[in-house]
């Protein structure tokens, strides 16, 4: 490794120091030389002390720029270490270096502290969101048993049951928002970790197609495979099975009857990427960007049951596992998501 | 706060009245973090004003502001200084050094600066990279992906605010280039850097958060700063 340079204003001092040096130990040569009209007995004491001279200097001013270099080298680890969040060494010494790395630290002190209750800030709302969702499950159960009961009435006539039904079906979205919320709070505050293994993707894409399975043959849309046994990533099964489900899910809804959707997965370099297509309604450019956004619902989609969490949801999982979501499509012809999952 | 702000800025080349106009009065402001593609044809400044920006070369009028201060206020060693300390340059042809192995390849810009090796940032930056098993390979016996992800990380070694990159994967098939653009997308989050991007390809500019074209040496179109939906 190369030792750092000097800055120029450093080096040009230490010349200067160096020129003035040699220059009086040169004078005072001479003059002892003329003054003992060159006796030769004085010659070699004098000889041995100016090399002596020398040398203590020379030695002196390589102690002291290697006492430097150490010096900045510990500020340097120092540093990395602090933007590591490393604790200090904390060896208190009577020097500077103690002194500034102390400082250095209270500084950091101060930075996390404030990061630790921003941190405070944003779990307690999501406390509050899954307190919410947890609170609300009971009564919502109670809702939809009671419909339940009501659309069992003899008494209720066609346009009452009409509405208990409606009941229901808002019921049961309520209660999936909840789910999904609770799931998402969960994920995105860590008290789920995903189990990560360089698995094949095979079951994982099997398990999503046979939740959607039997909707899509109900709407006559037919579901292509493409995927090796071979190929594997790694990732956590049970969670990017959901991910996937949730992609199908939409294909299914969005694609009209006798539509193709296509699942296609294939490994890279870096990563392996798995590719849901469908021959849907497709989504504007405009609003390409914003459908991974939570609650985020396209115009054309609003004629369709759903609450916009779904994508949210998968782009989610997909990211903790360090991958990655990206979609493309054309309004009519359809639309590709690709979900890259990392290899190792 | 912007960490990069460019205000008028003109470069021409030869004299007048012949001179060639490579950008004729840019003014462009990029906050701490987004991901900024530029696109434009050949010819259309978008590398001058690239190299602009990471002070390789000085503009006839106008000025860039780095974390508000003017670069093309220093004096050229200081430039260089700021150059190897604050940017992290990859371009379309890897530029590695063909007789270093990958680490020392990744390692040389921090050599050069004299600083010590953050052992801990670096091993991350090679696993995200998945350079790991690669680091003794010279860089002939690399893909062209993975030659390009050790440019990425020799961009990153030095822990610089800003990433900018020349047509980073202009030399590789659209697959490959997909994954160099996930990792960089992905590092840029990661380490909180600026990442400014030029490319001819309109897809692979779709992973910005914000395109910026470049007509005739002029600012055509700006999609504004974008959201930072991915961005945690």
């Amino acid at each position: 490794m190369k030792k750092p340079k000097h800055d120029p204003k450093s080096r040009g001092s230490s010349f200067i120091f160096t020129v003035m040096f040699l220059l009086a130990v040169f004078i005072y040569t001479t003059v002892i030389a003329l003054a003992g009209d060159l006796n030769s007995t004085l010659l070699g004491p004098t000889i041995l002390f100016i090399a002596t001279v020398l040398l203590l200097a020379f030695m002196h001013n390589r102690s002291l720029q290697r006492q430097l270099n150490a010096m900045m080298h510990a500020v340097e680890q120092m540093v990395d270490g602090a933007m590591h969040g490393r604790r200090p060494s904390f060896l208190f010494e009577e020097s500077r270096l103690s002194a500034l790395e102390h400082r250095l630290f209270r500084y950091i002190e101060i930075n996390q502290a404030s990061e630790q209750s921003l941190e405070a800030e944003k779990n307690s709302i999501k406390a509050l969101l899954s307190d919410i969702s947890h609170q609300t499950k009971t009564p919502l159960a109670n809702i939809m048993l009671y419909s339940q009961l009501l659309a069992e009435q003899p008494a209720a006539d066609e346009s009452s049951r009409q509405l208990v039904s409606q009941i229901s079906a808002q019921s049961e979205k309520l209660e999936w928002l909840i789910a999904s919320l609770v799931k998402l709070s969960r994920l995105e505050s860590g008290m789920i970790t995903l189990q990560t293994a360089p698995v094949p993707v095979i079951q994982t894409v099997s398990r999503a197609l046979s939740q959607v399975y039997t909707r899509a043959e109900a709407k006559g849309i037919t579901i292509r495979t493409d995927c090796p046994a071979q190929i594997t990533a790694r990732h956590d099964p049970q969670w990017t099975a959901e991910a996937l489900f949730n992609l199908l899910e939409n294909a299914v809804k969005y694609t009209p009857a006798g539509g193709t959707i296509t699942v296609h997965a294939e490994s890279n370099e870096m990563f392996t990427r798995i590719e849901v297509a469908d021959t849907g309604i497709g989504i504007p450019a405009a609003e390409l960007e914003h459908i991974f956004k939570r609650f985020y619902r396209g115009k054309a989609a609003r004629d369709y049951e759903g609450v916009g969490i779904g994508l949210f949801l998968s782009r989610e999982i997909i990211n903790l596992q360090g991958g990655f979501m990206q979609a493309v499509s054309a309004v009519d012809a359809g639309t590709r998501i690709t979900v890259y999952l990392p290899q190792s | 706060m912007p960490i990069l702000q460019i205000e008028h800025l003109k470069k021409y080349y030869g004299k007048a009245p012949q001179h060639v106009k490579a950008l004729d009065g840019v003014s462009l402001s990029v906050g701490k973090g987004e991901f900024v593609a530029i696109v434009g044809t050949s010819g259309s400044g978008k590398s001058t004003l690239l190299h602009m920006l990471g002070g390789l070369d000085r503009p006839t009028e106008g000025k860039v502001m780095v974390d508000g201060n003017d670069i093309f206020a220093m004096s050229d060693e200081k430039l260089t200084i700021f150059r190897r300390r604050s940017v992290g340059f990859i371009f379309q042809s890897y530029n590695l050094v063909p007789i270093l192995n990958v680490l020392e390849n990744i390692l040389l810009p921090i050599e050069l600066d004299g600083g010590t090796i953050d052992q801990q940032y670096l091993d991350e930056v090679i696993r995200a990279l998945g350079l790991q098993e690669k680091i003794y390979s010279l860089p002939s016996n690399l893909s062209g992906g993975q030659q390009q992800r050790v440019a990425i990380a020799r961009a990153l070694a030095t822990k610089p605010s800003i990433i900018l990159a020349d047509e980073p994967t202009g030399n590789l098939d659209s697959r490959t280039s997909q994954e160099v653009l996930i990792l960089l997308k992905q590092l840029s989050v990661k380490f909180h850097q600026t990442l400014v991007m030029i490319t001819h390809n309109e897809s692979i500019a779709q992973a910005a958060d914000r395109i910026i074209r470049i007509e005739d040496g002029r600012l055509a179109g700006d999609s504004g700063p974008g959201e930072r939906a991915d961005r945690r």
